[in-house]
């Protein structure tokens, strides 16, 4: 599966903050760091793959089966929230 | 149907400005306790930007003073909405009260409605310059667009009244002012007292996003809104429970600013 974060007119990050506040034309919504790696990363197409081996890179040795799990409840809230599309199964 | 000859008044406030017209069967009436109600929304420099006419449907129920003030009342909102729409995505609209200093050094209160605001505006418009308690309109360099409306108020134990800053010896309107002190209330602590809470970039922008007219639509909104508090310093949250109690906290943080 890959995906692809759509075009956001703006957006807010601060010194010292993981975190990223989005403006959509649904509200803001603020992503936590996977949040944020994730909707960063797929700026290009990517496989879910290969945001797992992102966030593994990014967060430190997890089990692989934890940092899948948690990469596919984010890029399903990601979906949720309009900011990034699945672009094939 | 009778038109008024109210037709010179035009309210100017936000950088906008609305032409009131009013229609009825007591337009005379009506108009009279308008005029009175807007006196200070009648200078042109406030206003600017053209925004939609306001009509006044002026047919009372009956001669009673209810009926009056809640016309009253409604056309407030009308307005308010009217020029709000005229600058949405513009500058930043804050739901919030303001006050400044003499020279023009201005704080506003951010607050969703019923939670003081009125109050405040009235406590510290006596010793500041008032500039709304509703609605705070602010150009992305931190100049402050005033609005001085009427502020709806419950005096002498009576039913609210629409009631001009002029009459409740509200310190004068500058033509315009700079903003340089931003602070959310918070109607939640246990007891009479105050507690500041500072907080950080991103729940500042959160915070005040909520509580702002259409963020969205306004270009880049969220670096102007990180812009402005650069400049005004950390947003403050203030807990309180008394507005008397709150009102020289606020004066306190106004002196020292800027």
């Amino acid at each position: 599966m890959r995906v692809h974060s759509r075009h956001v007119a703006d957006a807010l990050a601060a010194p010292g903050s993981p975190d990223l506040l989005v403006m959509t034309d649904e509200g803001l919504i603020r992503l936590g760091p996977l949040g944020r790696r994730i909707f960063e990363h797929a700026a290009e197409p990517k496989t879910v793959d290969e945001l797992v081996d992102e966030a593994l890179a990014s967060f430190g040795p997890i089990p692989r089966a934890d940092a899948e799990s948690a990469v596919d409840a984010a890029v399903a809230t990601l979906v949720e929230a309009g900011l990034i599309d699945l672009l094939d199964e | 149907m009778i038109s008024t000859g109210l037709g010179a008044l035009t309210v100017h406030g936000l950088g906008a400005s609305a032409e009131l017209r009013v229609e009825g069967l007591h337009a005379p009436l009506v108009s009279g306790a308008l005029r009175t109600a807007w006196q200070r929304c009648g200078e042109p420099v406030w206003g600017g930007v053209p925004a939609a006419p306001v009509t006044v449907r002026a047919d009372l129920a009956d001669d009673s003073t209810d009926s009056l003030n809640r016309l009253l009342m409604g056309t407030t909102q009308n307005v308010t909405r009217s020029l709000i729409a005229a600058r949405l995505g513009q500058l930043f609209l804050f739901h919030a009260g303001a006050v400044c200093r003499p020279g023009g050094e201005a704080l506003a209160f951010v607050a969703p409605g019923r939670t003081g605001k009125t109050t405040l505006a009235r406590t510290l418009g006596a010793r500041f310059g008032y500039l709304t308690d509703e609605t705070v309109a602010v150009e992305f360099d931190g100049t402050v667009r005033p609005y001085p409306k009427p502020l709806s108020l419950r005096l002498d134990d009576g039913p609210k009244w629409e009631t001009a800053p002029d009459a409740l010896g509200l310190r004068a309107t500058p033509a315009s002012a700079r903003l340089v002190r931003l602070v959310v209330l918070r109607r939640d602590h246990p007891v009479d007292a105050v507690e500041a809470e500072e907080l950080d970039l991103l729940d500042a922008v959160t915070v005040l996003a909520e509580q702002t007219s259409s963020l969205g639509r306004t270009p880049r909104g969220l670096q102007r809104l990180a812009a402005l508090l650069d400049r005004t310093g950390p947003l403050l949250v203030m807990h309180y429970r008394e507005s008397a109690t709150l009102a020289p906290v606020l004066a306190e943080l106004l002196e020292g600013a800027g």
